[in-house]
């Protein structure tokens, strides 16, 4: 169980709360999106009755083991039938009589659990999507043998099983993941979770299938020849050469929500001397523009893909950078959120042809 | 193949192993004494195997060695069988199987197939024996196989094993009412469905269709219950109970034999006279065909039939414990009207027993009254030092001469034949009856136990007017048998084999109440689980209304009984207020539960501190200790502080609302 290793390398994976508002949740209030499931647009306070899996949306069939079990029984029964064997029929009895009993219990065992959406961290496209979620499990009863998966979802290779194992404690929550792989930029839903449970005998299988509203936000897939643009503006007037911004170091500071992993000071991290982050003085000197004009390409896609590549390489070599799209600027800056924010914009494109 | 955490799931994890394989051992252990011990040997070997791959990851055997090695027992079980098929060799190739199957289980899916095998492998324990003793061994073992399919479905993070058989008690005790609603409803066949193979039943002692020297004095070495009798009102006294079996009719000088009664026979004349008896017998299987009954019966139980000497036969062997009700009259006259009966009573094998015939003829010169020559004949015994003895001397010629003239010692089967030849020689017509006398009466079931060592031979007589006439010779011999029972005639052996305790004796009591109390649950054992069948359910669901017979009234009947208990589970499951984990809230659960009987009920809503106020504002006379418990639970579950656990348990036990 516990969580997967993301995919992407950078930032997020050391602090995972730096893009807090830009997931799943945090959607809900900024962004209205097309297609979205009636449950999303609820307050995100809203734990109750949405998320409930309810006892009459169970559903319950035997699976091939419990079939199984059931010819076994079946054959108990006509030996004591055959041999009238009073106890041969005790114990054929008591075997319908438990495995009745465990249909109860396994739709027991799902209902009144709550699941509710978490954070999903965003991806580029061809990735996979790490979906989190989290079980609720209100009162004295502990929950076992649970699966989730995502129904929609693409049942990747042998690499990503699509089902999860988990249980959840009395009166406590788990954090769960679901992975499935983003096809397109934009914001991808995977459908519907199916949670379901082989408890208590694994004769039966009770499941139940709820949108949640699971949501990822999918950047473009960062593919591009074309090199990064060299067109530097200074910001206070000045046009200096090439200036990388990591020319000289000027000295540390506190970390800041935002700061890249690669400027922290780690040897100091791990002298547990805080989060202090290294500052160059050559970083605040020029400022590289990404303009949807400057790619080389007709295809809006190959684009954004460029665009995205561009923000990647820029964010790496900690360079100041703006975006400029058709219709929407983002002004120079740096760092982590920045480029969540380039990405984003990049993702939610809407040229009005694709609309 | 690296094998993903994923799947393990789906695998046969050491720990599961570990209960499949002691479920399997703990239901071969009643059936290691009656396999060969080469079967205890290969499985044991085997289940080590598994533990130890288990446990220490020794490898288990290649494809190729598992099957070579069942192919391989396969042929050890012919071997030691000389055939595959029956009850035995069945079993046995069952447990030699499920050996092989552990060798080669690595998936979940085979543990499902091992632990439908464990199941089944308890049923067929249930084809050798069916005592309570096997049944709660059983549900220990049934108890332990449904934890291991918990085992199957939970993680061991999840549940621990005890919490584990908690679990599988919890849901065992669920499905015991649909179990019983189930056992009692089912329709009940009253015989197999195909061919049982020849040793579905194993040999039991008991009456036989002929009757030679020793043959019922080696019965009376038995305990073993051969029937219960409950009457309908009071038991008649102890010498009245001839339980009638087998009647013989032919002897060649050494055994009689029952032999069917000539089709020519025509049908018997009785006249029923004085007060009847009713009374409901549940006999023992014994492989035979008849039904015991007192003189003489009235009523014919389902699949028995009357002969013409009054015996109720059965159409096929008893082979299962049966329930079948009578109504006797005791006093009917019964009479012959045909000349081939009369004959074959009279008959004697030529050229035996001179002695005997020369003393019958000497009496009927005397007396022309036949009741004369029975009380003669009576006397002949009383008068002359018979003994009666479980262990008479051989008698090697002529049974009835050396018996009457020369040992003079004998059990009643010497002395039935002996005054039937005397009888048939001095020209009245008798028979030999075999059956049991008497029987123990339990006070504690209020039922007669009728037991092998009871197993009596006497004669009936002919006696013009009168019809068949009961004579029992032992009685003029040693009326204690027959007035006070077999135990005062000759005392039996109880405590352990060899040793002897004297009758009479306050050990002796103590063991016979005993006896008593444990033969009263056996009883209700037999007469509600094992010998429930055909008959005693069309007797029940008659009281209740239905027939039995009434197929689609009981399947409604079972499908309503069972869909509404699953439905009032269902709904007590969902609903009911499961137990806090957490002792103190418990403790405390407990604590408000006695306040709601007195009418304060604590609201959802309401806090500890909030409640005591209400109570204590409510019932001013609890206001000190509900203070006091209050502040504890505080202290215990909020402030984390010290208390020790059992004063606050103490405090709310003392606790007693009026």
């Amino acid at each position: 169980m516990g969580q997967r290793p993301r995919r992407n390398c950078c930032a997020k994976c050391l602090f995972p709360d730096v893009d807090a508002p830009l997931t799943g949740l945090g959607r809900a209030a900024s962004v209205s999106l097309p297609g979205s499931s009636p449950g999303f647009d609820r307050k995100i306070t809203d734990t109750g009755a949405a998320h409930l899996l309810r006892f009459r949306r169970i559903y319950i069939l035997p699976t091939r083991q419990g079939l199984g079990f059931a010819l076994a029984v079946a054959v108990m029964l006509l030996g004591s039938i055959n041999y009238g064997n009073a106890l041969g029929y005790v114990l054929s009895f008591m075997l319908v009589g438990i495995s009745l009993v465990s249909m109860l219990h396994a739709v027991r065992n799902l209902s009144g659990l709550r699941l509710l959406p978490d954070e999903c961290t965003p991806v580029f496209a061809g990735e996979t999507a790490s979906f989190g979620m989290r079980a609720d499990n209100r009162g004295q009863r502990q929950r076992f043998g649970l699966l989730a998966r995502l129904s929609g979802g693409h049942r990747g290779g042998a690499e990503h099983d699509p089902v999860l194992h988990f249980h959840v404690d009395a009166d406590s929550m788990r954090r769960i993941e679901l992975s499935a792989r983003a096809g397109h930029r934009g914001w991808y839903s995977p459908g519907p979770v199916t949670i379901a449970t082989r408890f208590p005998f694994g004769l039966f299988r009770a499941w139940s299938r709820k949108d949640i509203g699971l949501c990822c936000l999918v950047y473009p897939r960062p593919v591009g020849e074309q090199p990064l643009p060299t067109c530097l503006l200074g910001e206070s007037g000045h046009q200096g050469g090439l200036e990388r911004g990591e020319d000289e170091f000027s000295g540390l500071r506190d970390y800041q929500q935002g700061d890249s992993a690669r400027r922290v000071h780690w040897k100091a991290v791990a002298r547990g001397q805080g989060i202090p982050v290294k500052v160059f003085s050559g970083a605040t000197s020029g400022v590289t523009m990404l303009r949807w004009q400057d790619v080389g390409s007709d295809d809006t896609e190959a684009r954004l893909s460029q665009l995205s590549r561009w923000i990647v390489d820029a964010d790496r070599q900690n360079l100041r950078y703006g975006l400029s799209l058709p219709g929407c600027d983002v002004p120079a800056d740096s760092g982590h959120p920045h480029r969540e924010r380039c990405l984003r914009a990049l993702a939610l494109y809407d040229d009005g042809a694709s609309a | 193949m690296r094998v993903n955490p994923e799947t393990r799931h789906w695998m046969l994890t050491p720990e599961r192993t570990l209960w499949i394989t002691g479920c399997l051992v703990l239901v071969m252990v009643p059936h290691m004494l009656r396999t060969p011990v080469w079967v205890l040997a290969c499985f044991a070997a085997l289940a080590s195997w598994r533990v130890a791959n288990a446990t220490r990851g020794i490898p288990l055997p290649s494809k190729w060695l598992v099957i070579g090695l069942s192919g391989a027992m396969l042929v050890a079980v012919y071997a030691s069988y000389g055939t595959l098929l029956g009850r035995n060799a069945g079993v046995t190739l069952l447990i030699v199987l499920a050996g092989m199957k552990l060798m080669e289980s690595r998936h979940l899916r085979d543990a499902y197939v091992l632990s439908s095998l464990g199941y089944f492998l308890v049923i067929t324990n249930f084809l050798y024996s069916q005592s309570i003793l096997t049944g709660v061994y059983m549900l220990v073992v049934v108890l332990i196989m449904t934890a291991t399919l918990i085992s199957f479905c939970t993680g061991r993070d999840e549940l621990h094993a005890r919490a584990r058989l908690r679990m599988a008690a919890t849901m065992l005790a669920q499905a015991a009412p649909i179990m019983l609603v189930l056992f009692f409803l089912f329709p009940r066949l009253p015989g197999p469905l195909w061919g049982l193979p020849r040793d579905a039943h194993s040999a039991v002692s008991g009456l036989s269709e002929s009757m030679s020297p020793g043959h019922i004095s080696r019965l009376s070495l038995s305990d073993a219950v051969a029937f219960r009798v409950k009457f309908q009102g009071k038991a008649p006294a102890p010498n009245q109970l001839y339980w009638r079996g087998p009647v013989m009719w032919h002897t060649d000088g050494h055994e009689w034999k029952s032999g069917q009664s000539p089709r020519s026979w025509r049908s018997q004349y009785v006249e029923l006279r004085g007060e009847p008896m009713d009374y409901t017998v549940t006999i023992e299987p014994h492989q035979q065909f008849w039904l015991f009954a007192l003189e003489t019966p009235t009523t014919i139980p389902r699949g028995a039939q009357m002969t013409r000497d009054f015996q109720l036969r059965t159409l096929k062997p008893v082979h299962a414990r049966r329930r079948y009700q009578v109504r006797s009259f005791p006093d009917a006259r019964r009479s012959v009207t045909s000349i081939e009966e009369q004959s074959a009573a009279l008959a004697l094998p030529p050229a035996m027993h001179p002695k005997a015939r020369a003393l019958a003829l000497g009496w009927r010169s005397e007396h022309a009254d036949d009741d004369a020559i029975v009380a003669r004949a009576l006397a002949y015994f009383s008068g002359q030092p018979f003994v009666y003895t479980l262990t008479p001397p051989l008698l090697k010629n002529d049974p009835v001469d050396e018996f009457l003239f020369d040992t003079r010692s004998g059990f009643c089967e010497n002395y039935a034949s002996s005054f039937a030849v005397l009888m048939r020689a001095a020209g009245i017509p008798a028979r030999i009856v075999t059956g049991y006398q008497g029987g123990e009466l339990n006070p504690l079931g209020d039922y007669l136990i009728v037991r092998q060592r009871d197993a009596h031979a006497w004669t009936e007589v002919w006696l013009g007017d009168r019809g068949w006439v009961r004579v029992d010779p032992t009685g003029a011999v040693s009326p204690r048998r027959i007035q006070l029972g077999m135990d005062a005639a000759i005392p039996p052996t109880m405590g352990p084999a060899g040793l002897d305790l004297p009758s009479g004796g306050p050990l002796w009591e103590t063991l016979r109440g005993w006896r008593h109390g444990i033969d009263a649950i056996k009883t209700g054992w037999n007469e509600w689980v094992l010998g429930y069948g055909t008959n005693r359910q069309y007797e029940l669901l008659a009281f209740f209304g239905v027939d039995a017979g009434n197929l689609s009234a009981l399947s409604v009947a079972i499908f309503a009984t069972v869909g509404g208990m699953l439905g009032f589970l269902a709904l007590w499951l969902v609903w009911r207020r499961p137990v806090p984990a957490d002792p103190v809230a418990r403790v405390y659960q407990r604590f408000c539960r006695k306040l709601a009987r007195t009418g304060i009920v604590r609201r959802g809503c309401e806090g500890p501190r909030d409640f005591a106020a209400r109570a204590a504002f409510a019932r001013p006379s609890l206001r000190e200790a509900v203070e006091r418990i209050t502040a504890m639970y505080v202290a215990l579950r909020y402030a984390g502080q010290s208390i020790p656990l059992g004063e606050f348990k103490r405090a709310v036990g003392a606790f007693r609302p009026r």
